[in-house]
């Protein structure tokens, strides 16, 4: 609870071993506190988290030795080398000398990092996100939760640390709040939608487009529409018909009709066909018809 | 009280390379080579501003070895112990606010080995500290006036280490209590006063760390001090200061 107001309430997700998980949700839906919660930083009114069937708040280091975390800010200390800070980290967790340096050496790889020996605090925030990603995989998680970590980054820093996250797949399990949908179509495969603290759908991104994308579309292009438009009214397969410019964009009942149909009515009306295509519902789409779905 | 070595190791290091190094070491050091170079050279400034107004003439009597320590422990009780109160208010929040508490407890430290960790670090920056200054106080007195005094000078430094202990304590319960470190530094200067209050009400000096502030004088000028009840108030009252810092920290959110 945040005064008055319920931040989180029945969240409850299955999460597939190995995947990359994105948890979505607009600003203030509650994405942080969830994760603040499974990584045992802040406390649940009432009620209980539980995570690897084990309950986040009491097991303590029993859960954090099975799982990485990087927070939306991550704070460093300033006057460490990213390598000293992998050495805490790992010392942390107990890990034998021979077993830090190797995994030291190839985080630092994965990061971008090896050989750098400038202090934290001279790091750009690409290079301290990379470093925050590395850090939560020194004790090879088998748990990776990630808090935003390319809301604040520019089109570089993102794109550095999607492909460590896309390289993550199969290794680990990546959770992965954010509410950039880009990146959530370029690394994850299942998502869950959080809204004003439920979740209001999770699935499978494919899934999840089939399930809520609403009517089937094609748009096609010719260089006479109004001749067109008269004759997709009147065909069996086709519902809507309307105008975006010179394209016609037409919901269809089944899209493999109007696959064959279109291109029969175009030439038997002699007119040239310039594009035809099917049209997905985007993510943004569903995300937003969710949220709204969720906020009422 | 797991974590606590790493997170130990990466305190005392951090002393070496930040800032912390030249706080409280740098004033003791300091303090330990000027106090007994000012102590012998306060009769001569005293004379030349004296020479400089016509008329007035100042007796002083000759400086000793008890003056220098007597003044490097009123320095302790006031310059150190007011460092310690602002520097120790940032133990703790100053992580929480910079999120580096957030990055380290989400892993196997316990927030009872943080809390450790960091009463334990804050105490052998003291002693440590407390005892460069000192060795440098004695050798520089000794090289300037004599040897005599030296055994009650260090009695009253450990009494002082012990008061020092519970400031420190006192500090890192009252800032992982308090969300920002200035109103933990407040609450710990306000400790501070009412503890130079309780100085003169012998109830209360008698019983409680108070004794210890007004001790040095007599300690030094070989006079007898009732030292038990005080310092075990004082140690007792570290520990639970640090039990206490355990307690809130476990409240806060990260």
């Amino acid at each position: 609870m945040y005064g008055k107001q319920r931040a989180l309430d029945g969240v409850d997700l299955w999460v597939p071993e190995g995947s990359v998980f994105g948890f979505l949700g607009p600003n203030g839906a509650g994405k942080t506190t969830t994760l603040r919660i499974l990584a045992g930083l802040a406390r649940p009114t009432s009620g209980e988290a539980r995570i690897l069937g084990r309950d986040a708040v009491r097991a303590g280091d029993e859960v954090h030795a099975l799982m990485g975390y990087l927070p939306d800010v991550p704070g460093f200390y300033k006057w460490m080398t990213a390598e000293e800070f992998l050495d805490l980290s790992g010392r942390l967790f107990g890990l034998s000398d021979q077993v830090l340096r190797e995994r030291k050496d190839a985080l630092l790889d994965l990061a971008g990092l090896a050989g750098v020996k400038t202090r934290i605090g001279g790091y750009s925030r690409g290079m301290k996100q990379r470093l925050g990603v590395a850090q939560a995989l020194i004790n090879a998680p088998r748990l990776l939760l990630l808090d935003e970590p390319t809301s604040a980054l520019d089109p570089i820093g993102r794109r550095e640390v999607l492909e460590m996250i896309a390289a993550l797949a199969g290794r680990t399990t990546v959770f992965f709040s954010t509410h950039i949908l880009a990146d959530v179509e370029r690394v994850c495969d299942t998502v869950a939608v959080l809204a004003k603290g439920r979740v209001v759908e999770q699935a499978g991104i494919e899934e999840l487009k089939a399930r809520h994308g609403g009517a089937q579309r094609v748009v096609i292009e010719v260089d006479d529409p109004a001749r067109l438009e008269a004759a997709l009214q009147n065909a069996a397969w086709s519902t809507a018909v309307s105008r975006d410019g010179e394209d016609l964009v037409v919901e269809v009942t089944d899209t493999e009709v109007a696959y064959r149909e279109v291109p029969v009515m175009v030439a038997g009306l002699e007119l040239r066909l310039r594009r035809f295509e099917a049209v997905e519902a985007s993510l943004e789409d569903v995300f937003v018809d969710l949220v709204e779905a969720g906020v009422r | 009280m797991s974590g606590f070595r790493a997170f130990l190791r990466k305190e005392l290091r951090e002393t070496r390379k930040t800032w912390r190094l030249w706080v409280l070491p740098g004033i003791l050091v300091f303090l330990g080579v000027s106090t007994p170079i000012l102590a012998a050279a306060t009769p001569y400034l005293l004379k030349m501003t004296a020479q400089r107004t016509p008329g007035v003439v100042i007796r002083f009597p000759a400086p000793t070895s008890l003056d220098a320590y007597l003044q490097f422990m009123g320095n302790l009780v006031q310059l150190a112990l007011l460092a310690i109160i602002v520097t120790g208010a940032a133990v703790v929040a100053g992580e929480r606010r910079a999120g580096t508490a957030a990055l380290v407890l989400c892993k196997p430290l316990s927030r009872a080995g943080f809390i450790a960790a960091k009463a334990v670090s804050s105490l052998v920056i003291i002693v440590v500290a407390t005892a460069l200054g000192a060795v440098l106080c004695v050798v520089v007195t000794v090289a300037v006036f004599d040897a005599s005094h030296i055994s009650r000078f260090l009695l009253s430094v450990l009494v002082w280490l012990a008061l020092a202990t519970m400031f420190a304590t006192l500090m890192v319960f009252l800032s992982a209590a308090m969300d920002r470190q200035a109103p933990a530094a407040g609450a710990g200067i306000a400790v501070y006063v009412a503890l130079f209050v309780l100085t003169g009400f012998p109830a209360a000096r008698d019983r409680t760390p108070a004794g210890l502030l007004a001790a040095n004088d007599a300690l030094l000028k070989g006079r007898h001090v009732a030292l038990a009840a005080p310092l075990t108030t004082t140690l007792v009252l570290a520990v639970l200061f640090v039990g206490a810092a355990v307690v809130a920290f476990r409240r806060k959110e990260l």
